[in-house]
């Protein structure tokens, strides 16, 4: 079996927006995943001679990505008084009314508890069906379909044209749904 | 009124993201009808845009991926 190997100058491209994604199904904050992927190209720098090979390379980073998550939980946890239990009532004015904090986030309509956790993985699932394609494929189909960027836009910034694009985004979708076929259709 | 397969291909992924004309829609609509394949391939392309939509994907800026980068050089 061939050893893996680390390509930091890679990293970026390859894993950022996977980390990401992991990252805000955890913390929930673009801003605070945003510097858990940060730290975790750090802390991969500084451990690669430690890096056996045994596993993929984005395996052994999302490894050190939930280290990094369990740490950020520790951090804001011992900021609070220890013994204190955090009950997030919610006062809405009136002193007998309120409401627990979970029944307000909980949606009613939700068709059932696994909703979020499924599309936490659906969305993972995705990215990692699109970092197996061909990159200009993936970058089209993420600008387009990801940040909804107008297909004017796209062709400007690429120096393509609109069946260029086209003939891209469907090239991508096919791959991705052969791809998710498996699992999700 | 009657189109290719690779054409009501086209319209199908174009009208994922609204941008095909509904005198395209409609074209692609009459295929299907008669094309098991193609209302096969559309059925598909439309669960995959709900698949995308509930994913809810989020991507980092390129400008926040390129100081990731210069980050990352100056540490190597």
């Amino acid at each position: 079996m061939p050893k893996n190997e680390l390509h930091p100058e890679k990293w970026v491209d390859s894993y950022a927006d996977y980390l990401f994604n992991y990252a805000v199904s955890r913390v929930s904050d673009s801003e605070i995943a945003k510097d858990l992927v940060q730290e975790t190209f750090f802390a991969g720098l500084n451990s690669a001679k430690n890096y056996k090979g045994d596993a993929a390379e984005r395996t052994w980073l999302i490894a050190i990505l939930k280290r990094k998550v369990i740490d950020h939980y520790r951090k804001i946890n011992s900021k609070k008084g220890k013994a204190e239990v955090r009950m997030s009532y919610v006062s809405s004015g009136d002193e007998n009314e309120g409401d627990w904090l979970e029944e307000r986030v909980a949606d009613p309509f939700s068709k059932g508890g696994d909703d979020t956790l499924e599309n936490k993985e659906l969305g993972l699932a995705i990215q990692d069906c699109l970092s197996k394609l061909p990159k200009k494929q993936s970058l089209v189909f993420t600008m387009k379909t990801i940040q909804g960027i107008s297909t004017e836009d796209i062709c400007n910034e690429l120096g393509i044209n609109p069946s260029n694009l086209w003939v891209m985004i469907h090239r991508a979708r096919t791959a991705l749904m052969g791809c998710m076929n498996q699992n999700w259709f | 009124m009657k189109i290719s397969c690779d054409k009501a291909a086209e319209i199908c992924t174009k009208s994922q993201y609204q941008e095909a004309s509904w005198w395209q829609v409609l074209k692609l609509k009459i295929h299907i009808f008669y094309c098991k394949n193609c209302a096969k391939f559309s059925a598909q392309n439309t669960k995959f845009t709900s698949l995308c939509e509930s994913a809810d994907l989020k991507t980092l800026d390129s400008s926040d991926k390129e100081s990731m980068k210069k980050a990352l050089e100056e540490q190597l």
